[in-house]
């Protein structure tokens, strides 16, 4: 019986274009073809165990007719990471994926993000992903690592997004918030922000308020009271600025 | 009568307390700067202009006088003086609906000026989103480059 497990599991991806075309999704539906899946974290928290996923039919919603187009492959054009090297999604990260984002406030789900890209490795390991200045976001393999939580890391990335997003008025207001100001220094002829007052979930929110920003939405959803305790005057901007239905869904669908 | 001339009363002392703010509003226009930032200016002349600020930082080497956004109380402009009291930069913010925030309305204003990127900052290491510092002689422009907006002008004296 082992044996014939064993050889299943070796021949599994030489078998997928025939148990692709064996499963006629009906419409509302698409295909999740058979794959391992490692062990993982959902957003809440809960530990899903390492199992071989059986090849299914899963009814789509706005999640996934949204993003499943906008997996992409290769690298972000002008990425400015040139030593970074694209990598293949597999099956099990693309549905690990739309369950993460199924996850996320529906305010993070609408957001016009232009393509979620897959490379190996950042230059700046462990890092699990980063975006660029025109709605781009990279996943790299250690986001999808087993002590990972996948929708905690998109959410931080779609923070970005949310900041760009805003109207002129949501990030001045937010700037001035939480105190941030723009400083130039004449010897250097830069502009820099000079480091607000408080303190911050994360160090590297010094740097500026896109970051800090980011940071906060991250653990206004993921662990509010450590935000309230640490930057209150961000908790009450966020809560203030989004409804009571910003906060973690259900497991995918 | 008694309740008419309360009203009346309230009426005047708001209209009187609005006045000064929406004066200064104005006062504070990227024009205004534009036309006023001389070096040499002393802190008398900069309080006649402008009046008095919301708030003073001194250090050891200058003094900062910051100015807010009627209403918002967003930064509106950072006045910084040196030893001698006098002027050696502003820091202006353009605010949300203001055509300044447009950086193609900006390089307008400076038709003989040239820019040149002198300094890109990444949000972080992990986001290629940036900051850009576009540096002139006499003033320099500060953006946010995934928004393209401006966000802040500065004029600064040379040899400071």
């Amino acid at each position: 019986m082992d044996v014939l497990r064993k050889l299943l599991q070796i021949s599994t991806p030489f078998l997928l274009p025939f148990s692709v075309a064996a499963l006629d999704c009906p419409s509302g539906t698409y295909h999740v073809s058979a794959h391992p899946r490692k062990a993982y974290y959902r957003a809440d928290g809960t530990f899903v165990k390492a199992t071989q996923v059986s090849e299914s039919c899963r009814e789509t919603n706005a999640v996934y007719d949204t993003w499943s187009p906008i997996l992409k492959t290769g690298s972000p054009p002008n990425w400015e990471n040139k030593s970074e090297k694209p990598s293949q999604w597999t099956e099990e990260q693309r549905t690990r994926l739309i369950e993460a984002l199924n996850e996320l406030p529906e305010a993070l789900q609408r957001l016009p993000v232009k393509g979620i890209y897959r490379m190996s490795k950042s230059i700046f390991f462990p890092n699990p992903a980063s975006n660029d200045n025109d709605g781009r976001i990279v996943l790299y393999d250690s986001a999808f690592g087993q002590d990972q939580r996948l929708a905690r890391i998109l959410a931080h990335e779609l923070a970005h997004e949310v900041f760009v997003n805003f109207t002129d008025l949501d990030r001045a207001s937010y700037r001035q918030a939480l105190g941030w100001i723009a400083e130039f220094d004449p010897e250097s002829r830069k502009f820099l922000y000079k480091e607000r007052s408080g303190q911050f979930v994360k160090p590297d929110g010094r740097q500026g308020p896109n970051e800090d920003f980011a940071n906060n939405l991250e653990y206004y959803l993921f662990e509010a009271k450590v935000l309230k305790r640490t930057t209150p005057k961000a908790f009450d901007w966020i809560s203030n600025r989004f409804n009571a239905n910003f906060r973690l869904g259900s497991p995918a669908k | 009568m008694t309740r008419a001339f309360v009203l009346l009363t309230l009426s005047l002392i708001t209209a009187c307390a609005s006045t000064p703010s929406r004066d200064r509003g104005s006062r504070l226009s990227f024009d205004s700067i534009n036309r006023t930032f001389a070096p040499d200016l002393t802190q008398e002349q900069v309080l006649e202009k402008f009046g008095p600020p919301d708030s003073k930082q001194k250090s050891t080497a200058n003094e900062r006088w910051q100015y807010l956004a009627p209403k918002t109380l967003f930064d509106r402009a950072q006045f910084i003086f040196n030893e001698s009291k006098t002027l050696i930069q502003i820091v202006w913010n353009p605010l949300p609906g203001e055509n300044e925030m447009n950086i193609e309305q900006i390089l307008k204003q400076f038709p003989k000026a040239y820019f040149e990127s002198s300094n890109t900052t990444k949000v972080s290491n992990h986001s290629l989103k940036s900051n850009t510092t576009l540096s002139g002689e006499s003033v320099s422009i500060f953006r946010e480059d995934s928004t393209n907006k401006v966000l802040a002008v500065a004029w600064f004296a040379k040899n400071h």
